[in-house]
């Protein structure tokens, strides 16, 4: 396990690398800062002098040179826009998406598999169908449309939750979190059903299609003929093979959450890193959009390597290897 | 010879307001404003960024040494006076008896820290730096009289003293956009104290209760930033906050029905205009109607600018694409401020004239052009271009639309790759002067002239003129000298074609009333409860 963690790890530096590169082309090639940044009625002299402060006069590969000495270091650069360090703006975001993100993957998971395990074993009922129907509609349904419906019915008729914000924060070690205030869970509710919508209904139908699947084989249907009880089949013998693909999709789908949880983020004006890289994209804010996605695409290699070794727990049979 | 208080008899004062607030509070509920903003600032500091977004919080907390008006005039702030000794000295009277935030008096030691502070703020992208480039030193008369030297004499000096934000003397020199982000020295003299910033979800505030002017009626108010127009709308309807910002069109006419709202309207300082390329001989996107290349690029004459701008409906552009959110242009600035010419009226459309003009230009069949424009930065911006297109379209020219992302288009335009285009140029600054000479003085990279003329339209009549403007002492002379300026530029040659003036919109709760602006700021202090 040691050696293919260490492996994997070596392979991700690689991976870093021409992830760095690839994204600094494409931020270069999206179009001139200058023109976004700078006050429209600037001097030449004045943009001149921008222009060089930043280091855009260097050719490409110097200033991807410089980028990569500095990120050796830790440093990332500095926004252009706000004049703060890329990764401590990202950082001040990453509690508030977090959040978002592990409240609707809980949701996912404590709705999601049973529901999934429920219609799966009582394919025909009617409550299974309604089940299904439901998981379809939170698949089709467009993320922004089904925020401003939910807006709209709750907040704006009925009154219940709030239309947008975070609400009332407490510190934990430093770091402030909605979840503990009654305020903040209500501020909660809404954002986080539109994040978890989609994944909640993949995860629905990927629980019952599997289940399907495992409750035709023979294992089970011999624990069935052995007399065990109904209880250990599911626990055991069913849930535990249906989990490998769900696991797989969930580690990818938590990280597309966080990585894009945009359109939820600024229908619900939530505080978190969606919103920063829109609005850095649409000033190009070099620096910030470069360190965000490095950031990403760490996320997602952690990701990945996470769901390798629940894998190898979930199934002995697995053994950590890279497929060739 | 300043007169700071010292520090355990303020800490014995704080504790006395505290213990009446506390006693205040309990006996009554706070009144709290909630505003719901379109944008955020970029920093705290208000000497770091000239945009928009970051002055209006600046202007909360903070003041300028002169005054704007809400039609952008300079008027009596922390400068009760600006007069001219003589064209290189300049003598400013300051308000006496005004209070920092912290308690500390307000004298000429702030302004001329403050003034001295700006060159050393090297990280900015659009720095305040051209607003203090006329001068070259301050001097303290005495604690309530500055005198300024100029390097040559600025008519301009007002306006660039009304984006001068005071600081108090005591920030240290080595203070960074960081510390002021987190709060620290965000001390000012305007009608609102500094509570907390969280950025992406609120700025906080409390009425100064030391303040010199007009007291706010609110007790504290929370700027929200709601950047998606949909949710600030759902977060007024829905009562979270008590106003919003810059409502779009599409909900106006849906709000305005609401009894429960009130819906405030102002032609804002934003002209949108088509840019042309007015200069080379060859443009890249105008060809023959059957794809070949013409041998002369008709923009540049002027009958084809006449007829491409009777050719619009602005009427029915700002009625229609607009939703009633803007007024028709003819030149730069809208009246009210410096440099409008009240003969200058918006082109009226005609498009048979037009084809006529055309055909005498040597295009009876017309031709084929690209017309390009911004999709993400004005209200509305790629549906006013397409309706644009259909207008041209309509005379006979063979019309393709392009709407690309502002920061891909911005860079093209400035590039001059394009031949015709949509853009859109702010005047913060109350008259014609800054948007003329950079939108349409001759292009020139050492004097800064021309710095947004992507049309590259040069006269060196209209130059002259705009020299002299800027040379005239005579505030009266320099508006006429303005107002000539673009008689030439834009009557005479349309080297631009104005659209509209934008208009800002802001809804309210019934019984909330604003004042409303031409910078399109949201000032809470100009928002009062209907008794």
């Amino acid at each position: 396990m040691a050696v293919f963690i260490l492996r994997r790890l070596s392979q991700s530096v690689v991976l870093v690398l021409v992830m760095s590169m690839l994204v600094f082309l494409g931020v270069f090639a999206i179009g001139d800062p200058i023109n976004t940044l700078v006050a429209p009625d600037a001097t030449e002299e004045e943009r001149q002098a921008i222009v060089v402060h930043f280091g855009l006069d260097k050719p490409l590969y110097e200033q991807y040179g410089r980028f990569l000495g500095n990120a050796l270091r830790g440093d990332l650069g500095r926004s252009f826009k706000f004049n703060e360090p890329a990764l401590a703006l990202i950082a001040q975001r990453v509690p508030a998406t977090l959040e978002l993100a592990f409240a609707s993957l809980l949701l996912t998971v404590v709705l999601g598999i049973p529901l999934g395990l429920y219609a799966g074993f009582r394919p025909n009922a009617r409550s299974s169908r309604l089940i299904m129907g439901v998981s379809a509609f939170g698949f089709s349904v467009p993320a922004f449309w089904l925020g401003l419906m939910m807006v709209m019915l709750f907040s704006v008729f009925l009154g219940w939750l709030p239309a947008s914000g975070r609400g009332t924060t407490v510190a934990i070690l430093g770091i402030p979190v909605s979840f503990l205030t009654w305020d903040g869970l209500k501020h909660m509710i809404l954002p986080v059903i539109n994040l978890a919508a989609f994944k909640l209904s993949l995860i629905i139908r990927l629980t019952r299609a599997g289940t399907q699947e495992v409750v035709m084989s023979d294992y089970v249907k011999y624990a069935k003929a052995k007399g065990l009880r109904n209880g250990r089949i599911v626990l055991v013998h069913v849930l535990k093979n249906t989990l490998i693909p769900i696991t797989t999709v969930l580690g990818l789908e938590f990280g597309r959450t966080i990585a894009f949880a945009v359109v939820t983020e600024t229908i619900f004006a939530w505080p978190g890193m969606g919103k920063l890289i829109i609005d850095s994209i649409s000033v190009l804010d070099r620096p910030v959009i470069v360190a965000y996605l490095m950031l990403i695409v760490v996320m997602f290699i952690v990701i990945n390597l996470v769901v390798d070794i629940i894998y190898s727990t979930l199934d002995p049979r697995m053994r950590l290897e890279d497929q060739r | 010879m300043r007169n700071r208080s010292s520090s355990p008899l303020a800490l014995a004062r704080l504790l006395a307001v505290a213990a009446i607030l506390a006693l205040s509070s309990s006996a009554w509920a706070q009144t709290t404003l909630k505003v719901g903003l379109a944008t955020e600032p970029a920093s705290l500091d208000p000497q770091f960024s000239t945009t928009g977004a970051t002055q209006q919080a600046s202007q909360q907390i903070f003041e300028t040494i002169v005054g704007r008006d809400r039609f952008l005039q300079p008027a009596p702030a922390l400068a009760l006076s600006w007069t001219m000794v003589d064209p290189l000295t300049w003598e400013l009277k300051l308000r006496p008896n005004v209070k920092f935030h912290d308690g500390s008096d307000f004298s000429a030691a702030d302004v001329i820290f403050s003034i001295k502070r700006i060159p050393g703020l090297a990280d900015s992208p659009s720095s305040y730096k051209r607003n203090v480039a006329a001068i070259k030193d301050c001097v303290e008369l005495d604690p309530l009289t500055v005198r300024i030297l100029l390097k040559s004499p600025s008519p301009q000096l007002a306006l660039d003293l009304s984006f001068i934000y005071v600081v108090s003397d005591k920030t240290p020199s080595d203070a960074t956009t960081d510390d002021f982000n987190k709060g620290k020295y965000v001390v000012g003299t305007g009608p609102f104290k500094f509570v907390e910033w969280v950025r992406g979800d609120r700025l906080v505030v409390e009425r100064f209760a030391a303040y010199w002017g007009r007291k706010s009626s609110f007790d504290r108010v929370i700027f929200r930033p709601i950047t998606s127009d949909p949710s600030r709308v759902a977060a007024l309807l829905a009562g979270d906050v008590d106003m919003i910002d810059q409502v779009s069109p599409v909900d106006q006419e849906r709000l305005r029905k609401d009894t429960r709202l009130s819906v405030l309207s102002m032609p804002a300082a934003t002209m949108m205009y088509i840019h042309m390329d007015t200069n080379r001989d060859l443009t890249p996107f105008v060809k023959a109607k059957d794809g070949s290349a013409l041998d002369k690029n008709p923009l540049k004459d002027p009958r084809v600018r006449e007829a491409l701008s009777i050719a619009i409906n602005r009427a029915a552009l700002c009625d229609r694409i607009l939703g009633g959110a803007a007024v028709p242009a003819g030149q730069f600035v809208p009246e009210g401020m410096v440099g409008y010419a009240p003969d200058l009226k918006p082109d009226s459309y005609d498009a048979e004239r037009a084809k006529k003009l055309l055909a005498d230009a040597g295009y009876p069949n017309g031709f084929a052009m690209t017309i390009h424009g911004p999709n993400d930065r004005y209200l509305n911006d790629e549906q006013v271009t397409q309706t644009i297109g259909q207008f041209f379209a309509r005379i006979g020219i063979e019309i393709k639309v392009q709407a690309l992302p502002y920061s891909v288009f911005s860079t093209a335009a400035t590039n001059l790759e394009y031949s015709i285009f949509l853009m859109g140029f702010g005047n913060t600054t109350g008259d014609s002067a800054r948007g003329m000479t950079a939108v349409l003085a001759t292009f020139d990279k050492a004097t800064g002239n021309g710095a947004n003329n992507r049309g590259r339209y040069s006269n060196a009549e209209f130059d002259r003129l705009i020299k002299e403007s800027s040379l005239a002492t005579d505030a009266k002379k320099r508006d006429l000298f303005l107002q000539d300026a673009a008689r030439v530029a834009i009557g005479k040659d349309r080297g631009i074609i104005p659209l509209y003036y934008q208009t800002t919109t802001w809804a309210l709760r019934k019984g909330f009333v604003y004042e409303t602006r031409m910078d399109e700021y949201t000032l809470a202090n100009y928002v009062t409860v209907a008794k």
